[in-house]
């Protein structure tokens, strides 16, 4: 495999990682930031600790992971309930803290960082299980009654609330989890590279994340996985003469979608229709009645 | 509504068809291939060390995009000003030389990785770049690991020195080189008790010869207080404000070249007379900031490792395109790295008899990694130049900003 195809395989499966966090906690209607600081910390903890405790990998990455869902639970605490607008300028600044606690603490090198990380054997396919897994948690999540919950919290907050929905503790949860994805991604971040600086832990990687979640779609988890590779892809298949527009690509593909489709490309209807579509086939191939299947299709339409 | 979208579709359309046709446009700029370095073979060798290729092709990581894409462009302009001149006597053992960009972003990790894979894909001789602190840090391991030499010659001493000897820096021990700057600024304004830092945080870089500009005050006494200026700063009269309420007597800038002149303007909308009690350190002399600070300047004191009116007829020749490109004498570093580094792989291609030959590829990287790193005598833009240890061995000069122009440099000796 070549080092660019690596290298952006390994990118998209960490971007993918901290899209699926904005979108977990967006399913309650709030924007975290959070887990871009958190990242920092799973990053700066693992390589800490591999380079001078001389810990193996997968402790390190354990450890950086708890640390990082304990600290998320800091600001969750104090964030539960605020509105989302209130909810993005808090977790903002949660990252140019987190990057001025990092650049001001001489056991990590300071604004030289940490350097020398050593390599991991295998870390694509680490990562991948870990996407893997991480997806099929959300999938469970989405279609569970707390999914269900999650989706009514959105729609309206005070009904949610006449249901019986805890909804600050759902917003709690549902932080400290992306903040373990987050300091996950942090870790294999880290690792891919091998060094650290708190430089990367911020406004580059939220602005592209916020592009691929909000043109990909924010309301399925598919969106991001779809959406990632294309637009993280930009970079790679352009020509450079095209490329160093990069990021008026993302923020006009942004604009548009967001006046077109406010929902994202990949919404919920979408999926509907794709599922519908996918059994038209299958019915048409294993001989079901056809006219079920359009009456169906146009409800749904 | 349905019209306003078909509007909208339309006007994007448009919109990423001028893209487009800008992307693919401007009829001065020369032509990209995607060749890799070592292109294809031209023709059985008749000798051990005759050229292999039909053509050199440089994988060059630059800040193309973001809010350093000024610096890139300077880059740009010195390198292509050097391929010009080569190419014109010959290329390099008689085979033309290629550049081919990356864009490595501005402070952005992840792109800085993504290009340097790309480049390495290229299976290249050695890699251009990269440029930024941030880039360096990403992306020059990757290159390390393949065996493949960075001219990240613009990078920070610090940041360079820990992936020796795959690193070729341009810029001196910087510590010792900004403790004497600062050192000679303190003799010649003595007295100062406290001097107010206008730091730049996010470099790396850039804090490593903060820190050593402050040893060097406390080291003779003063008192100094780091003042942060982000990148993203758009207004500099609260920064102006904080640091005159620590009543310094005098100012140290090792921040962001363009908003060097916008704080300097604020402190003297402020009642800041004294201009003699500025030091500026060696990042700040470039256009914008004379553009921006024009008659504010006079007076203040800057140290570098180069002389921008030195009298050397290549830098003359080279200041002269950049005046008739961008309005104003060259006077910033990345005019000339690109310059340099590509006569440094002529010299260093020519005394190797590098082939280009893929099956000699492993050997000749580590023979051009070993030559560069201990090059004597290398006819650079100002003169010859020794290169240590992947690092070049330059004098710190403090200049006066006369007539907003670096004057009367005074040459230090490095301790």
């Amino acid at each position: 495999m070549s080092l660019s195809i690596y290298y952006f395989l390994q990118l998209c499966a960490i971007f993918i990682m901290l899209g699926w966090c904005l979108y977990l906690v967006y399913r309650i209607g709030q924007l975290n930031n959070a887990p871009i600081a958190i990242m920092a910390i799973g990053a700066y903890l693992s390589s800490y600790a591999v380079l001078h405790w001389g810990w193996p990998f997968l402790l390190a990455l354990v450890f950086a992971v708890v640390c990082g869902a304990v600290f998320s639970l800091i600001p969750a605490l104090g964030l539960g309930r605020a509105p989302s607008f209130a909810m993005v300028i808090a977790t903002i600044a949660l990252i140019f803290i987190m990057q001025t606690i990092f650049r001001n603490l001489p056991w990590f090198g300071g604004a030289l960082g940490l350097f020398g990380i050593p390599k991991v054997k295998n870390l694509l396919l680490v990562t991948y299980i870990f996407l893997v897994a991480i997806g099929i948690l959300i999938y469970r999540f989405d279609h569970s009654r707390f999914g269900r919950a999650a989706e009514m919290i959105f729609i309206d907050r005070d009904i949610a609330s006449t249901l019986g929905i805890n909804i600050y503790m759902y917003s709690v949860i549902l932080q400290v989890s992306t903040g373990a994805i987050g300091a996950l991604a942090g870790v294999l971040y880290a690792f891919t590279i091998r060094t650290i600086i708190p430089s990367y832990f911020g406004f580059s990687f939220l602005l592209a994340i916020t592009c691929f979640i909000f043109v990909g779609g924010y309301t399925t988890m598919w969106g991001v996985i779809f959406f990632t590779p294309i637009l993280w892809g930009i970079p790679l298949i352009l020509p450079q003469s095209m490329a160093v527009f990069r990021n008026l690509i993302y923020g006009f593909s942004l604009m548009v979608i967001l006046l077109i489709r406010p929902e994202g490309v990949i919404d919920k209807n979408m999926l509907r229709f794709i599922r519908l579509k996918s059994g038209v086939v299958f019915k048409k191939l294993f001989g079901r009645s056809q006219k079920t299947v359009d009456k169906r299709l146009k409800e749904v339409m | 509504m349905k019209g306003l979208k078909i509007l909208l579709i339309v006007l994007s359309v448009v919109f990423l068809a001028s893209i487009a046709c800008f992307a693919g446009g401007g009829g001065a700029k020369k032509e990209e291939t995607t060749a890799p370095a070592v292109k294809e073979e031209a023709a059985p060798a008749p000798a051990e060390d005759a050229v292999y290729v039909k053509e050199w092709v440089f994988p060059n990581s630059n800040i193309i995009t973001g809010v350093s894409a000024y610096h890139g462009m300077l880059n740009e302009f010195g390198a292509n000003f050097a391929l010009d001149k080569i190419n014109a006597a010959g290329g390099i053992r008689g085979v033309p030389v290629k550049i081919k960009w990356f864009d490595e972003g501005t402070q952005n990790s992840a792109l800085a990785i993504a290009s340097m894979s790309k480049m390495l894909d290229m299976k290249p001789l050695l890699v251009m770049g990269p440029c930024s602190d941030v880039s360096v840090r990403a992306a020059v391991p990757l290159a390390v690991e393949q065996g493949v030499y960075s001219m990240c010659t613009m990078a920070g001493y610090p940041m360079a020195r820990e992936f020796t000897p795959w690193t070729l820096t341009f810029v001196n021990d910087d510590k010792l080189q900004a403790m004497a700057g600062v050192r000679k600024w303190l003799e010649l304004q003595p007295g100062m008790k406290k001097v107010a830092h206008f730091v730049a945080p996010e470099s790396g870089t850039w804090m490593s010869i903060a820190n050593a500009e402050n040893e060097e005050c406390n080291q003779q006494g003063i008192k100094t207080v780091d003042i942060e200026v982000p990148y993203d700063t758009v207004n500099y009269g609260p920064i102006a404000v904080r640091a005159l309420g620590e009543n310094p007597d005098g100012f140290i800038f090792t921040s962001h070249p363009e908003g060097i002149a916008k704080i300097i303007i604020e402190l003297q909308k402020r009642g800041w007379a004294d201009n003699k009690k500025f030091l500026l350190s060696q990042a700040a002399p470039v256009p914008a900031l004379y553009e921006i600070g024009e008659g504010h300047l006079d007076g203040a004191y800057c140290w570098m490792w180069f002389d921008p009116n030195s009298k050397s007829p290549r830098w003359q020749e080279l200041s002269k395109a950049h005046e008739e490109t961008f309005g104003e004498p060259a006077s910033f570093m990345m005019v000339w790295k690109g310059y340099d580094e590509l006569f440094l792989i002529k010299k260093c291609f020519e005394d190797l008899k590098i082939t280009g030959n893929p099956a000699k590829l492993k050997e000749e990287r580590i023979a051009i990694r070993d030559y560069m790193n201990n090059c004597k005598g290398f006819e650079g833009i100002w003169g010859k130049v020794d290169f240590v240890d992947g690092v070049r061995q330059t004098p710190t000069l403090l200049f006066e900003f006369v007539n907003n122009k670096l004057a009367n440099p005074i040459e230090v000796p490095v301790r």
